[in-house]
């Protein structure tokens, strides 16, 4: 695999450079996601849609469950451009749905929530199913499924509603989300260091699956689609060019997971930067031609459903792969730029670039806060040099009050 | 700001002993009753690196003046927070709290200041990355004329 990004721009820089990096990196990310307060909501609320849901006499919603699904249920939420609420979607289960007309079905899925006085202002009609508009927080997303119509013979598997409504179509977010999960545990090899154990909690069997806790640490395959995600909602944001052509989350998602799978178990690594610009080096690797039909078809092949081609729009729209490479080449002209900088307000500028103003500022707050935390438990040193580090020397910073205007 | 004059206070040539010793690069010399020493910071290159002037006197605050680079072209003449002299020639730190024990004649400016001038360019650095001042501290109170002038 090629590690050309990290080999001629990042492994000249120094340890302390790297590190600092992946750390600015890391803040930036917890700075996209909702927070705690935000997603104990956002579970409290779809849980009591999901009550609610499962108090109807109708038996069309015996035995509903609702569960998250997309970049919440997998952990690489990214908070949108220039808009406060965060997009989270939702499976709306419904084991005994079976037979119905899709259409009839999320009419009534629609009709039940509006029932009830504190969600019937919030809903909106979607094509799939409906939302609830939390204003300043957060867009509930609920599409309704019910059990797999198209023999998929998979974990996971189920029907949702076509774009038209008129079948019912395979879809297995569950699965998919549970690929994903044990792709992203998997840790790379770092040279020098042996394994180190993971500790994950296994899903809970409840009938109203909980949001995913996430530790403070999400491993690199999640921050790496974070990332991807946050410089294509920046660079396609206002863009005349590529309306509406932006690659969609799921490819980036795939195609990353895809290369990081690979990539953890081929080789080693020095450091997560390496991981993080290799994955992204390789991504492209993972699109696929097939011959379909006599025609040849790009493909990222959905790892859950060999017959789902996510970048089924690529082949009818040119315009669309264009947008992909674009994308592609400027995040890896973008990160590059950033190895090319070493102090702290040209690094700022090139994040800046990167993931946004709001995320960049962020993260420098969160390594100064950092900074902080050990200044005041008298944990900072002064070198010889003058540098200030957290490695003990002869002489500990006191504690001082700056002074002035 | 006088500071008393006591036994415990400890001589230049003590001073002057330990800075150099804790920063071998440091130079510096005691001339009419006044300690001179001027030494290069080397923070890590995040944070840059700073020459400062240390200015001292056993009756007197010690004063810290940045020498290089000019603070003031690389702000473009805008006023960093926690600063007393800021223009075209001189910058001159405010890295404690006056008339509090933080700094007093029995104390070691190896110790205090020096550390405290690395302190202050570090967050000098994420005031110029982001334009906030992360490192927290005081402002004096506005004095009079100030407020007078001040259309309301």
């Amino acid at each position: 695999m090629k590690t050309k990004l990290y080999n001629e721009n990042f492994a000249a820089l120094s340890t302390k450079q790297r590190t600092l990096f992946t750390e600015l990196l890391e803040y930036a990310c917890q700075s996209l996601e909702p927070s705690k307060t935000k997603k104990e909501l956002a579970e409290q609320r779809y849980m009591s849609v999901g009550k609610w849901l499962a108090d109807s006499d109708d038996p069309m919603f015996e035995g509903v469950e609702i569960y998250p699904q997309g970049s919440q249920r997998i952990g690489t939420t990214s908070k949108p451009v220039f808009r406060a609420e965060f997009d989270l979607d939702f499976i709306c289960y419904l084991p005994n749905a079976e037979g119905i007309h899709p259409d009839i079905c999320r009419q009534k899925v629609i009709a039940r929530i509006k029932e009830n006085g504190n969600f019937e202002d919030l809903v909106s009609e979607l094509n799939r199913g409906c939302r609830l508009n939390y204003a300043d927080e957060f867009h509930l997303d609920i599409t309704p499924g019910i059990p797999d119509q198209n023999n998929a013979n998979e974990y996971g598997a189920i029907s949702v509603p076509d774009k038209k409504l008129k079948e019912w179509k395979a879809s297995n977010p569950k699965g998919y989300a549970q690929d994903f999960d044990l792709i992203a545990k998997l840790e790379p090899k770092y040279i020098g260091f042996s394994d180190r154990m993971f500790a994950h909690a296994a899903l809970e069997a409840k009938n109203i699956e909980e949001l995913p806790k996430h530790t403070l640490f999400k491993g690199i395959l999640r921050r790496a689609v974070q990332i991807m995600k946050r410089h294509r909602d920046l660079l396609f944001f206002d863009n005349n060019n590529y309306d509406g052509k932006a690659p969609i989350s799921i490819i980036l998602t795939t195609l990353a997971a895809s290369a990081y799978k690979d990539l953890v178990i081929q080789q080693s690594f020095n450091n997560e930067l390496e991981v993080l610009l290799t994955v992204v080096e390789s991504m492209t690797g993972y699109i696929e031609t097939k011959v379909v039909n006599g025609k040849i078809e790009m493909w990222v092949t959905n790892p859950k459903n060999r017959h789902e081609n996510f970048a089924e729009k690529w082949n009818v729209d040119p315009k669309r792969v264009e947008a992909f490479h674009y994308w592609h080449s400027d995040f890896v002209e973008k990160l590059r730029d950033l190895a090319s900088v070493t102090s702290l307000p040209l690094i700022k500028e090139k994040l800046n670039t990167l993931l946004g103003e709001s995320s960049s500022s962020k993260a420098i707050e969160k390594h100064f806060k950092v900074l902080n935390e050990t200044r005041e438990s008298n944990n900072l040193f002064i070198k010889k040099t003058g540098a200030i580090s957290t490695v003990a020397t002869a002489t500990p910073v006191k504690a001082n009050t700056f002074f002035g205007k | 700001m006088m500071k008393q004059y006591t036994n415990t206070a400890i001589t230049l040539s003590q001073q002057l002993y330990f800075l150099n010793a804790k920063f071998p690069q440091g130079k510096g010399f005691i001339k009419k009753g006044k300690l001179v020493w001027h030494c290069q910071l080397d923070l890590d290159e995040l944070y840059g690196s700073y020459k400062i002037k240390v200015l001292y006197d056993i009756r007197t605050s010690p004063q810290v003046y940045v020498i290089d680079p000019n603070l003031y072209e690389i702000t473009g003449g805008v006023e960093p927070p926690h600063i007393y002299i800021f223009n075209e020639s001189t910058t001159k730190l405010c890295l404690y709290l006056p008339s509090s024990d933080e700094w007093t004649s029995s104390k070691f400016l190896s110790d205090t200041i020096v550390p405290w001038a690395s302190l202050w360019f570090m967050y000098f650095t994420g005031w110029l990355a982001t334009g906030k001042w992360y490192g927290g501290g005081e402002h004096p109170e506005p004095d009079e004329s100030f407020v007078k002038g001040k259309v309301l």
